[in-house]
C-alpha cells in the first residue's frame, strides 16, 4: 500500500491509522509533505508504483480535488493519469464524487461523502442540528471513525480481503456503532449515530470490487 | 415454529389436536388456533322481511374479535371453512379481512365439504366471463384478488393417512411444510404486536413512526418500503457478527 497523507494539524487525527503495527507493515512508501516544489515529484512516485498498488489517500477534499497542502489540490484530471489501474482507498470528504470525475480510470475504489470531521464541514442545517455541547459529537465520531477504519484494513490485510470484503467490514462497524449509539438516552451519543448514519449512507465502492487490497 | 388459523363455524378441537399431534410426530410441530365467526360477539341482529330477527356475521366485528384475539399472534396459514352457517361464505369474510388489510399477506386456504362443487362454480365462472372483458374485470377484481392458494375437501378425520378423503388437516400439514412464510410477512407481523409503539432508531426517515405503519409499509412493494427493509436488514445482521478487530 502506498499512503498519500498531507499532515497538518486538521489531519493529525488520522495518525491511528497508519501507526498501527499491521497496517504499517503492509505499507510500502508514505508521502505526508508536499510542498509547491517536491509536490509533483511525490505524485510521480505514486503513478510509478506498482499497478497493483493500493492507494490510501487520508486528507482533505472536495468532488474536484484531493488536498496536497493549503494550496495545492490535485484536481481529477490530473489523478486520472497518476491513478490509471490504481485500486484507491481515499479517506476523504466528497471522494465519492472525485472517483466519479476519475471517469473510472482506477481499477477500484472505496470513497466517502462529506465526512464532518470539524465543524468547518458542516452546512447550515447541519450546524444546527449538531451544535450541542460545543460539537462534542464531531469529536466522538472522528475518533470512533479512525477507529473503525484502522480496525477494518488490519482484517482486510490479516484476512487478504478483496475491496467488496472491506467496504463490507466497514460497513458492519458503522452498523455496529449505530447500533450501540441507539439504544443512548445521550444527546450527543444519538448525534455521533447520526453521523454515522450519513458516513455510511454516503459511502460507495466503484470499480472492480473483485481486486484484492 | 409455524402457527395457523382455522376458521370454522363448527368445533375444530378434534382437528387442531390432530394437527398438532401429527405435526409433532413428523418433527415439524406446528401450533393451531380456532376462531368461530359464529360466536355471539360477532353477529349482528337483522330483521327480515316478516318481521322476525335473525343473527348474521358481521365482518367488522369478525375483524375487531380477530384483532382482540389474535393481533399479536404470526400465523404462517389461514384456513378457512366455505360453507359458514350464514349468508356469508367464508371466501367473504376473508375478502373483507384482507381489504382491511389483516393479516393480508399471509396465505389462506378454502376447505368444505363441498369443494368440488366450489371448483366446478370456479370453472363455470370462468367459462361465463371469459369474452366479456367488462365482466372479466369483475370477476378478476373480486376473486383473484383474494384468490385462496388452495381448495381442500373437509375430508374426514378417521380417514386413513393415505385416503383421498383424508381429513384437510394434513393437507394444511403439507401445505406448511412445504411453503416457507416469506420474511416480509414475519417481520410485518412482528411489528403489529406492539402497534402504537414508536420506531426509535438512528434511521432518520422513519424516526418516531408508529410501528402499525411499519407494519403496513414492509408488506408494500415499493422504494420507500425497500429502503427500510435494506437497512432493516443490514443493521439487524451485522448486529449478530463477532467483531474480532
Amino acid at each position: 500500500m502506498v499512503v498519500i497523507y498531507p499532515f497538518d494539524n486538521s489531519t493529525k487525527f488520522l495518525n491511528p491509522v497508519i501507526v498501527d503495527d499491521v497496517i504499517k507493515s503492509y505499507i510500502k512508501d508514505i508521502h505526508t509533505h508536499f510542498s509547491d516544489e517536491t509536490y509533483v515529484e511525490s505524485l510521480e512516485i505514486v503513478a510509478n508504483s506498482e499497478s497493483t498498488s493500493t492507494i490510501l489517500y487520508l486528507g482533505h477534499g472536495s468532488s474536484d480535488e484531493l488536498q496536497m497542502n493549503i494550496n495545492l489540490g490535485l484536481t481529477s484530471d490530473y489523478a486520472s493519469s497518476i491513478f490509471s489501474n490504481k485500486k484507491l482507498l481515499l479517506v476523504s470528504c466528497y471522494s465519492a464524487d472525485f472517483l466519479d470525475a476519475l471517469n473510472n480510470k482506477f481499477e477500484v475504489g472505496i470513497g466517502f461523502g462529506n465526512i464532518i470531521d470539524s465543524k468547518v464541514d458542516l452546512g447550515p442545517a447541519d450546524y444546527i442540528r449538531y451544535n450541542f455541547e460545543d460539537f462534542k459529537c464531531i469529536y466522538e465520531f472522528r475518533s470512533k471513525f479512525v477507529t473503525l477504519l484502522k480496525n477494518s484494513l488490519i482484517e482486510a490485510y490479516l484476512n487478504n480481503y478483496t475491496f467488496f470484503q472491506l467496504y463490507t467490514a466497514f460497513k458492519l462497524r458503522i452498523n455496529k456503532i449505530i447500533s450501540q449509539c441507539s439504544l443512548s438516552k445521550d444527546k450527543t451519543t444519538r448525534l455521533v449515530g447520526l453521523l454515522m448514519f450519513d458516513l455510511k449512507k454516503n459511502m460507495v465502492l466503484k470499480g472492480n470490487s473483485k481486486a484484492f487490497l | 415454529m409455524k402457527s395457523c388459523l382455522i376458521i370454522d363455524d363448527n368445533n375444530q378441537e378434534d382437528e387442531k389436536l390432530i394437527l398438532e399431534k401429527y405435526s409433532k410426530e413428523k418433527q415439524f410441530p406446528i401450533t393451531c388456533h380456532i376462531f368461530n365467526p359464529t360466536k355471539r360477539e360477532c353477529l349482528r341482529e337483522e330483521k327480515i322481511a316478516d318481521g322476525t330477527v335473525r343473527y348474521v356475521i358481521d365482518e367488522q366485528f369478525v375483524l375487531d374479535e380477530l384483532r382482540k384475539d389474535y393481533g399479536n399472534v404470526k400465523f404462517d396459514l389461514i384456513a378457512i371453512d366455505y360453507n359458514l352457517s350464514d349468508p356469508k361464505t367464508g371466501l367473504e369474510i376473508i375478502r373483507f379481512l384482507k381489504e382491511k388489510n389483516w393479516k393480508r399477506k399471509v396465505p389462506y386456504v378454502i376447505y368444505s365439504g363441498e369443494a368440488d362443487k366450489i371448483k366446478e362454480k370456479l370453472q363455470l365462472s370462468i367459462q361465463e366471463v371469459i369474452g366479456d372483458a367488462d365482466k372479466l374485470k369483475d370477476f378478476i377484481e373480486n376473486y383473484i384478488a383474494t384468490n385462496p392458494t388452495k381448495i381442500y375437501n373437509r375430508g374426514k378425520n378417521e380417514a386413513p393417512e393415505e385416503d383421498v378423503n383424508q381429513s384437510y388437516i394434513y393437507k394444511l400439514y403439507d401445505y406448511l411444510k412445504v411453503t416457507k412464510t416469506p420474511m416480509e410477512s414475519k417481520l410485518s407481523q412482528k411489528l403489529e404486536q406492539r402497534p402504537n409503539d414508536i420506531f426509535d432508531n438512528i434511521f432518520p426517515d422513519f424516526q418516531g413512526i408508529k410501528l402499525k405503519i411499519l407494519a403496513d409499509l414492509v408488506l408494500e412493494n415499493s422504494e420507500r418500503s425497500d429502503r427500510f427493509e435494506d437497512e432493516f436488514i443490514d443493521r439487524c445482521v451485522d448486529h449478530f457478527i463477532y467483531l474480532k478487530y
